[in-house]
């Protein structure tokens, strides 16, 4: 593995990998979601969504076919702090499909049909939403959690997905997708030298200035009461539940100990004390999780399950039981042992295969860390003990207010939630930032 | 690569099926119980998926979700999942501890407990996952066209299975079942990774495995095939996009037909390159997105073509521009270059699944059982090189009868007034 910043900015890696005769190339550029223009919510997914259209030279149809016809799939994923955009080929395609996806990357069509085409299927993906109660709960909860003045919290939405034009789009790529800070993997069945012998020059031919992103945001203020939102769907018999608060990002020196209390309060599947209490004892729920979702400047924390609408009220006191004793208690030795050891063990699964080497390396660089943070992994981990986790939960966990987002039949559910404070209610297709 | 793998069958009847693969230090653990909803009759319907469920609460060593416990605690990942024929177990773990899951796969075949409380307290949890499915409108509705496309036949329920029974059958029925099914010589052990060797493997197979005494299910279940004739249904869904889906009888997946359906229905309906996109979705603007799949079973399947679109598109459309491409095909069959394009697609992929030793494990166990042996997975490239186009031709001509279509519409329960409106005047105003 060879790794270096090229002419243009782009910080490259070039990892030879001969296992299979495959190649794979993936782009991560350093903006995201979160630098879609207010009001205008969705206009990065739709610019990659376009981009995955092809260059200006082809159309859309003649792009993808050149690409179908050698086997190679091309594949994107916007989130909220960056973009990936990558492609996975067969070796021997590769003098003829990467300069074709460097020439997609450099000067995309944004084609008016094509984007027309994206648009209807964004606004219809939108719709099939109404009917998940999961992706509703997750939107009201960002959106209660961070208001819309945070870009957490503004997510898109029918009405802004209607409102973005083929121009937004052009000036979303115009000044978010540039070579300046990106970072590259090129990886697979080449020897380095040869990689770059032939690429080089192709990659660095892209040239353009990306703007300043804003990534720092003021932080959210304390919640001094429980902040409950219904979401009505009548025809429900079960409840969706996510509650939740801010917490660390993922630079934060207690970033590992929290990481290792999550595992052990409710990321830890059948060995957490979520799952223990609330399905293998009392049977009152097919899923329950807990997740510690940490970014480059804020975090979240959050429990999500669900369950029969008559129990919802003894199901949230059970949650909210856990969570306090576990907040307040501590772990034992015992279960930070064996998160310890789940957490070690596990990076032989984040490492296995071509795809999850080059998506780690690309996470880890995102967060400017280098291969030392797997080779050190476990000295790392090693000296999070009882006193240092009950610590991080003192400092970052202990909340007597959340957000708390019901996604059920409101006759069902409404006494039982106004136990636990105020409760407004939201028809399943408001937008939850503006109902 | 695929050509190294071994199998062997112990004297109790257990199948052992392994592939040496050292390039990361873990090691998939996987056993196959032939064994499904297709064993189902009324009054037991889910009994598979809840015993699957029961694997995990506890053993003659082993104490109640201790075995998902002490895999999560290394490090590794274990789940489960029932189909129509088969249930099957999943592990993976740093190698190391090969030998701790073979231990615990061993204890659940030869002595699961099934304790009533315990049973009680699980049945709770799958009446939950009942209702999480039964929440999805789209789940709900091709539940019950299943019903109808396999009417008087096994499959006719899915392994979710059926409500009351989940709620009433009694904690014997699973102990029977599980006596009848759960025995070595039904089933078969997959493992794929980084292990010692394969003498060494096969030595701690006979030493957990070895002792544990045939059973005497009968797994040769007389087959009918299901009836089929034509049947439209339409249903009114809360579910905001309507959607049309064509469902065609489709062969055993073992049948030699099955690997040309496969092809047809690659280039019919799967990607931006199939006929179906190509058509209806980019040409005609019918609908927002198309695609298919045939889902094969191992006594009988479902070719599927399905389309979404916009409420203000007439379904009479969408469902004859879907009909048109199949005709097409029936009539005209394929070209050279989609058949060279699918077997690019499929070597392209089939080189990134060789990178996971749980994607190879699920691969080789899942065709070993359904398909009736996994060589017909492995040489899939082969078999592909071997097609010609007569013969999707002559393939497409016997499953894609016009007398034997069923056809699902999903319509909105409600449609948004506001979107209603903003698609028609879309339609109405001139394509730039």
């Amino acid at each position: 593995m060879t790794e270096y910043t090229l002419k243009n900015g782009i910080k490259c890696i070039w990892l030879s990998d001969f296992y299979q005769p495959v190649l794979t190339v993936t782009l991560q550029v350093p903006r995201g979601k979160h630098c879609d223009p207010e009001t205008l919510e969705g206009t990065a997914e739709l610019a990659v969504s376009l981009m995955e259209k092809g260059p200006a030279s082809l159309s859309g149809e003649d792009f993808v076919e050149r690409l179908e016809n050698s086997g190679a799939t091309l594949f994107a994923d916007v989130k909220e702090e960056y973009i990936i955009i990558g492609i996975r080929l067969l070796q021997r395609a590769a003098d003829e499909i990467i300069p074709l996806f460097w020439e997609m990357i450099c000067s995309p069509a944004f084609d008016i049909k094509e984007f027309n085409r994206l648009k209807k299927e964004m606004i219809t993906g939108l719709q099939a939403e109404f009917s998940d109660p999961s992706t509703l709960a997750g939107k009201h909860f960002s959106a209660e959690l961070f208001g819309s003045s945070h870009p957490a919290g503004r997510m898109h939405s029918i009405e802004s997905v209607k409102r973005i034009t083929l121009q937004n789009v052009k000036d979303f790529f115009t000044s978010c997708v540039a070579p300046g800070g990106c970072q590259m993997i090129v990886a697979g069945a080449m020897k380095t030298d040869d990689m770059r012998k032939k690429w080089e020059t192709l990659f660095e031919s892209w040239n353009r200035e990306s703007k300043e992103v804003q990534t720092r945001y003021e932080p959210l203020p304390y919640l001094i009461e429980n902040r409950i939102r219904i979401i009505d769907k009548s025809e429900y018999s079960q409840t969706t539940l996510i509650l939740g608060h801010q917490c660390i990002n993922e630079l934060h020196e207690q970033k590992v100990s929290l990481a290792i209390a999550n595992y052990i309060l409710g990321a830890g599947n059948f060995s957490s004390r979520l799952m223990k209490r609330i399905r293998t004892e009392a049977g009152r729920t097919y899923s329950i999780a807990s997740m510690l979702s940490c970014r480059k400047n804020y975090g979240v924390f959050s429990i999500g399950t669900s369950t029969q609408n008559n129990q919802l009220k003894t199901v949230l006191n059970s949650v909210l039981d856990v969570y306090n004793t576990f907040v307040n208690e501590g772990a034992t030795d015992s279960e930070i042992d064996k998160a310890k050891q789940f957490a070690a063990g596990n990076m032989a699964f984040e490492l296995e295969g071509l795809n999850n080497v080059v998506e780690k390396l690309l996470w880890m660089r995102f967060f400017g860390r280098d291969n030392s943070y797997i080779e050190s992994y476990e000295s790392l981990i090693d000296p999070v003990n009882a006193a240092s986790l009950k610590k991080a939960l003192h400092e970052h966990m202990r909340f007597t207010n959340f957000v708390i987002i019901a996604v059920g039949k409101k006759n069902d559910i409404l006494d039982q939630m106004e136990s636990f404070g105020r409760v407004t209610c939201f028809n399943y297709r408001s937008n939850p930032l503006t109902a | 690569m695929l050509d190294t793998i071994t199998e062997k069958i112990l004297n109790n009847g257990l199948k052992v099926i392994s592939l040496k693969k050292n390039d990361t230090p873990v090691v998939s653990v996987q056993v196959w119980y032939k064994v499904g909803s297709l064993n189902e009759h009324d009054g037991i319907r889910g009994v598979s998926h809840m015993l699957e469920h029961m694997m995990f609460r506890g053993s003659a060593k082993v104490a109640s979700e201790e075995h998902a416990q002490r895999i999560n605690d290394i490090g590794g990942h274990c789940n489960a999942f029932t189909m129509e024929d088969v249930t099957s177990y999943q592990n993976s773990v740093p190698k190391e501890h090969l030998e701790m899951v073979l231990e615990l796969e061993a204890d659940r075949m030869k002595s699961l407990r099934i304790d009533k409380a315990l049973f009680d307290t699980e049945r709770k949890v799958l009446v939950e996952e009942y209702h999480t499915y039964m929440n999805n409108p789209v789940a709900k509705a091709f539940l019950e066209f299943r019903t109808v496309f396999y009417k008087d036949h096994p499959y006719q329920i899915s392994p979710l299975g059926r409500i009351e029974d989940i709620q009433s059958v009694p904690e014997t029925a699973l102990r029977d079942y599980y006596t009848r099914w759960y025995s070595p010589d039904n089933a078969v052990l997959v493992v794929v990774g980084d292990f010692e060797g394969c003498d060494a493997l096969l030595g701690l197979v006979q030493k957990h495995f070895g002792d544990i005494p045939s059973g005497n299910s009968n797994t040769a279940l007389p087959m009918i095939p299901p009836e089929h004739g034509s049947v439209w249904m339409k249903r009114r869904v809360d579910f905001d996009v309507p959607i049309i889906l064509v469902g065609y009888p489709s062969p055993a997946s073992a049948s030699e037909d099955a690997l040309p359906l496969d092809i047809l229905q690659m280039i019919t309906s799967q990607g931006e390159t199939s006929r179906l996109h190509k058509e209806i979705v980019r040409k005609q603007s019918l609908a927002v997105m198309a695609g298919g799949i045939n889902h094969s079973l191992k006594h009988a399947g479902m070719s599927m073509f399905f389309a979404a679109f916009t409420p203000d598109t007439s379904y009479k459309k969408v469902e004859s521009a879907i009909n048109a491409q199949i005709e097409i095909i029936r009539k005209n069959g394929i070209s050279d270059k989609e058949m060279e394009r699918v077997k690019n697609v499929t070597l392209t992929n089939r080189m990134f699944e060789l990178y996971s030793a749980e994607y190879l494990c699920q691969r080789i166990g899942y065709s070993e059982i359904v398909d009736g042996d996994y060589k017909i997975w492995v040489r899939k490239l082969e078999d592909l090189e071997t097609l010609n186009r007569d013969r999707l031709v002559e393939t497409a001509e016997k499953y894609w009868k016009e007398e034997k279509k069923y056809t699902l519409y999903l319509k909105p329960k409600k449609i948004n007034p506001v979107l209603y409106i903003v698609g028609l005047v879309r339609r109405i105003m001139p394509k730039h």
